[in-house]
């Protein structure tokens, strides 16, 4: 029997996940000695829920163990028994548990575990040892049983009208599928109502012509009840009735099918099903209805807009040019409405993680012997969910190393005449348009002398090396570099804070510590608010579009050359009676402008630690939202870039990176592109066809492909599987201090790729030239075991295609130096012409330098 | 689903699946059964998968049946089919109550 239960299973293990947070949290902050009701039903509510959600789908070993569980906290709800330490950890060992089971459902593989029989087993002893609660002895318990006995007098059970619609089948929505999920629960009746079944000649059977009625026991909640038919069946389709006694014999006294749940009921057969939908599917956002209702509304209005233009465009005359111009501002104005909603339905709350640490702390204290408190803060701080996605492994190492290395001992800390109690504070907020993550600690501390001594010892620095002491903190981000006495199963191995750096930087963040001895540390994480969509302010530069976040803008001032000075060769500008130091972006980026006199630019003023920068620009543009682009997609990270977008004139646009340049200006970060560390290139170029082999034992390999260029009159071919397309150059932006073969970014339909000058890159000898000509630009894939890239080579023209056999190609003669061997696969003689066949593969290597 | 004529019975042979996919054929099937206008025999013992759709045009094929006047006989009904019929109230109707 179909049963399309599987569509709700990924929110169920969601939904359960988010339940197990709750139970968790209660858990840590449970204080035995005065144990707190509304915790002890959080927890019991998790217990009970994920019972009766579980058995829904057929999960009965965690429906079984959460039964289980159930039982035991119904003796602590109801007073017979105290929650005690021993409770507490068995209880979060069923948290991991349960998880572990859900995650494996997740993957496809049986919940079943030994972790949760034994945890069975254990509960069912310390039940056998548990005083009975005073109310014992209904199997099904209701977390809301105290208001519920007020009515349970008159109240004897409940019923269901259940009319499917008449194309239920058509849709999926399998009648039975409800009666299957209601078995979990005490159905007494069942009712089947076929009055409105046509005579056989007359059926559609595609179409639902039955009805049912269904009676459940009066043990079963409405709680229970709604629940499932949440899950189940669309609202218009039931009604649920309590049922009097009267009107409960009135219905025992007619003749009706009884069922009972059968444990081997068809839901069984349902489970691998399920498992097997969820596998392999994106990860997913669970959304407010009220948000896809805006959606709906903005999408309607759109629809309106677009056809009130159409009809204006249609016969259209100079006299329809305002409402022309109305049409499009209507547009305009829902479009961007448009991106706020799809905006706010990916920015969720950071506590999605937070949550996730007061366990972690629990343990490792627990572990380590350390007395800690995590008090925690601005957990309703939205991100963006792929960053949230990205920071949760990042974050988790901080605190971890927070309660490792930084929070000393009860005995320590009393030596030192703390507070034997540790206490670590997270925080999040939102500033200049950043989200700021901030871990401090009132530990031990960043031991400076140490770290240097070990920076020295590992040949990071030299002896004589003079370090701030910020410098030498930024040590502990080398690769490799820990001061831990022993490695330990928590940190210690001293790769974690190097890629805890190199997470945060990848997503367009930074990390600053600060520590004092004895006093505690800090971490302070910026991290952007969204990687998608960003409001902007355009600027010229040289003749050049550059974007700022608006948000990052304090002001923007036209420059008045009285408040101008300078003191050691630094200019400084006079704003608001303080001096602002001025940062030339053109030098840093090196584009030419028409004249230095800084007389009647402009400033965009930027803050920074409480301190402000006036970036320097020739004009000032429009402001608009734009969408990010990486370039890193296709190229790689360029100092003071943060990305790209597409303007409306196709063109491309580099993104400012506010704080990078502010770093640059101040030599914190080099200026020139530092190479990655590509180890993965394919040396061999024959490997990066994947099905190089399989055509080889087919014997269609002897001929290569090879698509024939000119540039600067002489003929360069590559091997044709390894090109994309071939398009013609088209607003070409450039790059800033990049190598001079790169000529900039080119828009290949939304998706930005690098082009290069071919000539320069196989000579190093500059183009001559600048004619505006547009070129054609033949873009390649560029794969390596790890990455897949896009690049456009700009060449002169096309020539011809050759089927060019592997024994003609002849290796370059060892006499020709004029050119990077490496990037040469070989020589081919063809119709009394000598082509050069790149070797392509390895650009990877030359598009980072 | 398919069905064979011997000597004065239908044999109506249910196969592992019957439900809303297949649901047109399977009518088909059952209304040729029944203007043969014998005995009819639904042989259901492999039938492990049946959805409310096929179980509905059972029980408009057993009720053109009775008015016909022609019997319908289960044999050796599945685990599937007696499970999905108690489930949706249909056992009595459908002939299939355990005696």
């Amino acid at each position: 029997m179909p049963m399309d239960i599987n569509q709700f299973l990924k929110t169920f293990i969601e939904e359960s996940f988010e339940l197990l947070g709750d139970m968790e949290e209660a858990l840590i902050t449970f204080k035995i000695e005065s144990p707190d009701p509304e915790k002890i039903n959080c927890i019991f509510r998790t217990a009970h829920s994920l019972k009766s959600s579980s058995n829904v789908f057929g999960l009965n070993d965690i429906s079984g163990f959460a039964h289980t569980l159930e039982d035991y906290l119904d003796t602590v709800r109801t007073e017979a028994h105290q929650l005690d330490q021993r409770d507490i950890e068995y209880l979060l060992k069923s948290v991991d548990c349960i998880r572990e089971a859900l995650k494996r459902v997740q993957n496809n593989q049986a919940e079943k575990s030994d972790c949760l029989e034994n945890l069975n087993s254990i509960f069912h002893e310390l039940l056998k040892q548990a005083p009975c609660p005073p109310s014992s002895g209904i199997k099904e318990k209701n977390p809301a049983r105290t208001p519920l006995k007020k009515t349970i007098k008159k109240q004897t059970g409940w019923k269901i009208h259940y009319h499917p619609r008449q194309d239920s089948f058509l849709n999926n929505n399998e009648p039975s599928r409800l009666f299957d999920v209601l078995s979990s629960l005490i159905i007494t009746q069942i009712e089947m109502d076929d009055d409105d079944l046509p005579l056989f000649a007359q059926l559609d059977p595609t179409q639902c012509y039955l009805r049912w009625t269904i009676h459940l026991n009066k043990a079963v909640s409405k709680n229970q009840i709604e629940e499932i038919l949440e899950w189940s069946t669309n609202k218009d389709e039931v009604d649920l009735i309590s049922v009097d006694e009267e009107s409960a014999q009135e219905k025992a006294s007619e003749p009706a099918a009884t069922v009972k749940k059968s444990p081997e009921g068809p839901k069984k057969s349902a489970i691998p099903e399920t498992a097997a939908s969820s596998k392999g599917t994106p990860s997913s956002i669970r959304v407010g209805i009220d948000k896809i209702d805006d959606l709906m509304n903005i999408v309607g209005e759109l629809v309106i807009a677009q056809s009130a233009l159409s009809q204006i465009m249609h016969n259209f005359d100079i006299r329809q040019l305002e409402k022309l111009v109305d049409g499009f501002n209507y547009l305009e104005q829902n479009s961007r409405r448009l991106q706020d909603s799809i905006m706010r339905i990916r920015m969720i709350p950071i506590e999605n993680i937070f949550k996730r640490f007061p366990r972690a702390v629990h343990d490792l204290a627990n572990q380590l012997g350390k007395k800690i408190e995590l008090n925690v803060f601005g957990e309703n701080t939205e991100l963006d969910k792929t960053v949230i996605e990205k920071i949760a492994d990042p974050l988790l190492h901080l605190i971890r190393n927070a309660v490792d290395h930084g929070i000393e001992t009860p005995a320590v800390r009393e030596k030192l005449g703390k507070s034997a109690t540790g206490v670590i504070r997270l925080e999040a907020y939102q500033e200049n348009g950043n989200i700021i993550i901030c871990i401090s600690d009132d530990g031990a501390g960043i031991d400076l002398d140490k770290v240097r001594s070990h920076a020295i010892e590992r040949g990071l620095i030299s002896d004589h090396e003079e370090l701030t002491n910020e410098e030498i903190i930024r040590l502990i981000m080398q690769p490799g570099f820990s001061t831990a006495e022993t490695v330990t199963s928590i940190s210690g191995r001293g790769v974690g804070m190097n890629v805890v750096q190199k997470n945060i930087v990848d997503l367009g963040g930074d990390i600053d510590m600060q520590s004092e001895k004895n006093v505690g540390t800090i971490m302070k994480l910026r991290l952007p608010l969204t990687l998608a969509i960003m409001d902007c302010q355009l600027v010229k530069i040289g003749g050049q579009v550059f974007i700022f976040p608006l948000i990052a803008i304090t002001e923007i001032i036209q420059i008045d050359s009285a408040q101008l000075t300078s003191i050691n060769e630094k200019e400084l500008y006079c704003l608001h009676q303080h001096y602002i130091p001025i940062i030339k972006i053109n030098k840093i980026f090196n584009v030419p402008v028409d004249t230095d006199d800084l007389s009647n630019k402009f400033l965009i003023v930027v803050e920074r630690d409480n301190q402000f920068y006036g970036l320097l620009c020739d004009e000032t543009l429009s402001q608009r939202q734009i969408v990010i682009k990486n370039i890193e997609d296709n190229y790689q990270k360029i100092p003071g870039i943060a990305g790209a977008t597409i303007l409306s004139d196709d063109s491309t646009a580099l993104i400012v990176d506010v704080n990078a340049i502010i770093d640059i200006d101040m030599k914190r970060i080099p200026i020139k592109i530092e190479a990655e560390n590509e180890t993965e290139v394919i040396e061999d170029q024959q490997a990066s066809h994947p099905n190089h082999d399989a055509a080889l034992l087919n014997g269609l390999d002897q001929y290569l492909p090879v698509l024939g260029f000119v540039i600067n009159e002489h003929e360069y071919g590559v091997d044709m599987q390894d090109i994309m397309e071939i398009c013609l150059s088209d607003k070409i932006t450039p790059l800033p201090n990049v190598s001079s073969y790169i000529k900039g970014m080119m828009n290949l339909r939304g998706m930005l790729i690098p082009i290069i000058d071919l000539l320069e890159w196989l000579s190093f000898e500059k183009s001559t030239d600048q004619s505006k000509v547009q070129k054609p630009i033949i873009t390649l894939y560029i794969k390596s075991k790890t990455k897949q890239r896009i690049v456009g080579f700009m060449v002169d023209a096309l020539s011809d295609t050759y089927q060019v056999n592997h024994n003609q190609i002849r290796a370059i003669p060892a006499s020709v130096q004029s050119v990077s061997r490496n990037k040469i696969r070989g020589l081919v003689h063809i119709e009394n012409k000598i082509i050069t066949l790149l070797s392509v593969n390895n650009l990877l290597l030359h598009v980072n330098e | 689903m398919d069905y064979i004529t011997i000597n004065d019975h239908i044999v109506i042979h249910c196969g592992t699946s019957l439900g809303i996919h297949s649901i047109t054929a399977q009518m088909e099937t059952l209304n040729k059964a029944l203007s043969i206008q014998k005995t009819l025999i639904i042989d259901a013992e492999e039938l492990s998968e049946i959805d409310t759709a096929a179980m509905q045009l059972f029980l408009a094929f057993k009720n053109a049946a009775a008015r016909q006047n022609i019997a319908i006989q289960w044999r050796n009904p599945s685990k599937t089919l007696m499970q999905v019929s108690a489930l949706l109230g249909m056992q009595e109707q459908l002939g299939l109550s355990s005696k």
